[in-house]
């Protein structure tokens, strides 16, 4: 293909890139979002997969087998403990604001400087041949595409011009503001989108080959066989066992370690929200993004001639078959997925640079004092934008000078072994405040100098630069120190040699340096806050570590320094108000010394924030117990919050309860009140009769005889329902109050209501009411208190007698048995009661409250009383309507 | 107080996963199925290895969206 045609996509798809993050940003500055984010952060994992894996994996699947996955199978591994363990990494660089793994480690251990440089140095060295091996991954795949031979030997000009492009791709959307903890939106969503193209490439690539090369999978592995090709199925070596289970651990470690994913998986997400799809997600990616390795491998293998290296396979097979547009999309593909690891890794790396080995340097001088006026912003923007710049020229030097002679598909691992040297320290200071600050940098530079002696040495000397004889008989002649077999261990792979002998040493270092040593009041505090992280997730804030003194102007002119003064006075002025801190004192509160800073990490790392606060606040001698109890006393008082807050939630409970049974003895008040009016009513109706007729007999002493008896009569009539609606009212009130206890005998039914029957004869005589009682067949015996059950028969008797109409009048009573009760029914055929009263009618002095009705005889408490002493022996009483006349009371009695 | 526990056991979940992985991906369970033998005309050890890898990533999905669910009735 055309040189001036690739070079035009390679421009374009690079364009592409620029407008994506540009729109994202525009979108974003405006509120709008433009897609779930949780996509978009769990895409951009992704990154993890380089150009070195896009074509590299097809190389290493040809002469490894199935080794290959385990760069992947680690990563997944990874993502199971997302929640338990990068979760919590994810929320200390969240609320203290890390931004890169130096700052991690170096806060961690007391804000260290010295520890930032150590990490720092340690990524530049680990990393930067990794991100040459990606710009030499764009260069060879341009000249397999342009079919350009040169490439070898001189200056390559377009590894330069491909680093030139992507650093100003960097600069633009990576430094647009200075604040590091700030996220990069755009940048993230053209990274994720770079995902998707590298993944989508790569699938169209596998279906073209396992189903328009060959006739599927069955096909394609049966051929395999065919030709004998059993290397492809079967870890052949015995020596993989040891191997394949070290690069699942390197690859797990730099899933979190190297500083690009760092970057995705910690720096850039704004709350640990939104990775909860990459759980699954980035795993899947991963499975899908390798299903076709195989199938890759093997049709390079069976199909292309064998001078053609494995690692080109991915676009050679589209280009030899005349697949000239496939075999373009292939190479997009593959430039996406190293343009996007170099993009993140530079970013990252130059964020560590600017703050842990330049600015320091910047402090420490002299000049830097006398031109502490002036703005500060620029001048950390033009650091971090020289070190993209020297990052990529230093990798592009990397990739002309020495990278020729690595084998290429190493150096990725070689680099993930190196941040696996991370893992101890950042592990052991995640769970244990033992650590100390010596212990982390003695495992730190003891594991990276075994790194690099077993793995970067013997490339030095296979290129030349060194003497062969020290991979024989070691350096000096001492024999145990040969650089792949250290004390003599030769049966192990390389890559598992160095990481066993590195791990060793740097996790023995750390502990034992650490019980050796002491740390230092800041470290004790940071450990502290890093390893009780869930505790003291708002308390640190709340707390300030600053038991200082520092002026007000002074505060918010270092922070206009570094920020501007327009942003530095609204980020003070909004965290005085939420901190109701009053402003304009010319002290400022030590709460607001401690918020500085913390913007101030967000910008420049926390060691360097922590020495410009230092230079400016005069710092207490305060011991760690203190400022360990200044956090535990915010930590307490946030614990009380939450007590004060239950006890008031208590509080409107029972206020609301008491509201309640406030309200229901208001009801109970108006009933009584009711009650009182109804009873003394009912009361003067008889005496106001009593009082009438006995005047006349008064104003009359020579009445006849005859006439004289009526009235008596009448008198002892109405003196005998006064003391009856008496004896009511306080048999009702003994009921309700609870005193009258029940006295249970064994009563034969059937009998009491014979009894009463009997008794109310002559009152149905009187009135020519019939009264029937069905006796039951057999003797009906419960236990229940006899007298008070007869009067319930008696009065729901006589009230029938009440109000049947005379001569056709018929009242039946009989009894029931159902299930486990008794019922009595008594009905009659009087006009019956309406559906609305049923209930209502057995309300005390229904009667007399319901003026309409035609007031018949009766106190107007029978029925509440009936219904009280049911209730009280466990029964229920109501009425039901008969056909085609009538009424039909009935209570029920349990028979237990 | 009951949600924190329903968190922390969560987390034992993730990590009981992230063990058998560790476990079912490395060796020696893996000696079973590194022999060269096809089966379906596929190679046994690639079968293996992506069936164990889906069955995990379902596993982890439906741990994750459980969770999410378990938040919303609790909001």
């Amino acid at each position: 293909m055309s040189t001036l045609l690739i070079v035009a996509c390679s421009v374009a798809y690079l364009l592409l890139l620029f407008f994506i993050a540009y729109m994202v940003e525009q979108f974003s500055a405006k509120g709008k979002s433009y897609v779930n984010k949780s996509w978009i952060y769990a895409l951009s994992l992704a990154v993890y997969c380089t150009g070195w894996t896009y074509y590299g994996s097809v190389g290493r699947a040809v002469t490894n087998g199935p080794e290959f996955l385990t760069i992947y199978l680690g990563p997944s591994i990874m993502c199971a403990l997302f929640v338990p363990f990068l979760r919590k990494i994810l929320r200390i660089c969240k609320a203290r604001r890390i931004n890169s793994i130096a700052d991690f480690i170096s806060t961690r251990y007391g804000k260290n400087f010295s520890l930032g440089v150590i990490v720092t140095l340690c990524c530049i060295v680990g990393v930067i041949p990794y991100i040459a091996l990606q710009l030499k991954a764009i260069s060879s795949s341009f000249h397999v595409i342009t079919n350009n031979a040169s490439g070898s030997g001189g200056w390559n000009d377009d590894t330069f011009y491909i680093a030139g492009i992507l650093s100003l791709f960097i600069i633009v959307f990576g430094t647009r503001s200075v604040d590091a903890s700030e996220r990069h939106e755009g940048l993230v969503a053209a990274i994720a989108f770079e995902s998707v193209v590298k993944l989508v490439a790569f699938l169209v690539l596998g279906v073209f080959v396992t189903y328009v090369l060959f006739d599927g999978w069955g096909d394609i592995f049966s051929q395999a066989r065919q030709q004998g090709l059993k290397q492809f199925f079967v870890l052949q070596d015995d020596r993989m066992s040891s191997n394949w289970l070290t690069m699942i651990l390197v690859s797990m470690l730099s899933m979190v370690f190297l500083p690009r994913q760092f970057q995705v998986s910690v720096v850039e997400p704004t709350n640990e929200r939104n990775l909860n799809k990459a759980v699954w997600l980035f795993p899947l990616y991963l499975l899908l993004i390798n299903i076709f390795v195989l199938p890759i491998a093997i049709g390079g293998k069976l199909m292309l001639d064998s001078s053609i290296h494995a690692d080109t396979y991915v676009l050679s097979l589209p280009l030899q078959l005349r697949q000239q547009l496939l075999g373009l999309f292939v190479y997009i593909g593959g430039l996406s997925a190293a343009s996007g690891m170099i993009i993140v890794e530079t970013i990252a790396l130059s964020t560590m640079v600017s703050n842990h080995l330049v600015l320091p340097l910047m402090f420490s001088s002299s000049s830097f004092a006398a031109q502490a006026e002036r703005s500060a912003v620029r001048r950390i923007l033009y650091t971090r934008r020289a070190s993209i710049m020297v990052i990529l020229l230093i990798a592009c030097l990397y990739d002309e000078l020495i990278a020729s002679s690595f084998s290429l598909v190493s150096i990725g691992l070689v680099s993930m072994a190196a941040v696996a040297q991370f893992a101890p320290a950042v592990i052991g200071g995640l769970y244990s405040r033992q650590v100390t600050r010596q212990g982390a940098v003695a495992g730190i530079v003891s594991g990276f100098t075994v790194w690099f002696y077993t793995l970067i040495i013997p490339s030095f000397i296979r290129a030349g630069y060194l003497p062969g004889g020290i991979m024989q008989d070691g350096p000096f002649g001492l024999y145990l120190l040969r650089p792949q077999a250290l004390f003599g261990m030769d049966h192990m792979d390389v890559l598992a040699h160095s990481f066993f002998w590195s791990m060793l040493i740097n996790v023995f270092l750390l502990g034992f340096v650490s019980l050796l040593t002491r740390p230092s009041r800041q470290e004790e505090l940071q450990a502290e806050l890093f390893v009780n992280i869930g505790q003291y997730r708002d308390g640190a804030e709340a707390g300030g570590m600053w038991k200082s003194s520092a002026f007000f102007t002074d505060i918010s002119s270092l922070l206009a320094n570094f920020i501007g003064k327009e942003r530095a006075d609204n980020l003070l002025q909004s965290y005085a108000q939420r901190h109701r801190i009053p402003i304009g004192q010319k002290e400022a509160d030590p709460r607001m010394i401690d918020f500085t800073e913390k913007i101030l990490t967000g910008v420049i790392g926390s060691a360097s924030a922590r020495f410009l606060v230092g230079n400016i606040a005069k710092e207490e001698e305060i011991g760690i117990a203190e400022v360990l109890s200044i956090v535990r006393e915010s930590q307490q008082v946030l614990e009380l919050n939450k007590e004060l807050k239950k006890k008031s939630q208590e509080l409107s409970r029972a206020k609301a309860l008491l509201t309640d049974v406030n309200e229901q003895l208001v009801q109970m008040d108006v009933l009584k009140d009711e009650f009182l009016y109804t009873v003394t009513h009912e009361l003067r109706t008889p005496l106001t009769s009593i009082r009438a007729l006995s005047e006349i007999l008064y104003d009359n002493p020579d009445m006849e005889e005859e006439q004289r008896q009526h009235y008596l009569e009448g008198i002892v009539r109405e003196i005998e329902r006064l003391s009856y609606l008496i004896t009511q009212v306080l048999n009702l009130e003994r009921y309700e109050s609870g005193r009258h206890k029940l006295s249970y005998d064994a009563v034969d039914i059937g009998f009491l209501i014979a009894g009463v029957c009997e008794s109310l004869a002559p009152l149905a005589a009187e009135r020519e009411v019939k009264l029937v009682f069905l006796q039951p067949p057999s003797m009906t015996i419960l236990q229940c208190d006899k007298d008070m059950i007869r009067q319930v028969v008696y009065n729901l008797v006589a009230n029938a007698i009440k109000f049947v109409p005379e001569v056709e009048g018929e009242i039946r009573i009989q009894t029931h048995m159902e299930y486990d009760e008794l019922q009595v029914w008594v009905s009659d055929n009087g006009k019956g009661v309406p559906e609305e009263l049923r209930e209502l009618i057995f309300d005390k002095f229904f009667q007399a409250r319901n003026q309409t009705l035609k007031k018949p005889t009766g106190s107007g408490l029978g029925l509440a009383i009936c219904k009280r002493i049911v209730e009280m022996h466990g029964g229920r009483i109501f009425v039901l309507p008969v056909l085609p006349q009538g009424a039909k009371f009935v209570f029920t009695l349990p028979i237990s | 107080m009951k949600g924190m526990e329903a968190g922390s056991r969560k987390k034992t979940a993730y990590v009981l996963i992230a063990a058998l992985m560790m476990l079912l991906f490395n060796f020696p369970v893996l000696s079973a199925v590194n022999k060269g033998r096809f089966v379906a005309a596929l190679p046994v050890m690639y079968v293996y290895l992506f069936v164990v890898w889906i069955s995990a990533i379902i596993v982890l999905l439906l741990l994750t969206a459980y969770r999410r669910n378990k938040n919303r009735k609790g909001i």
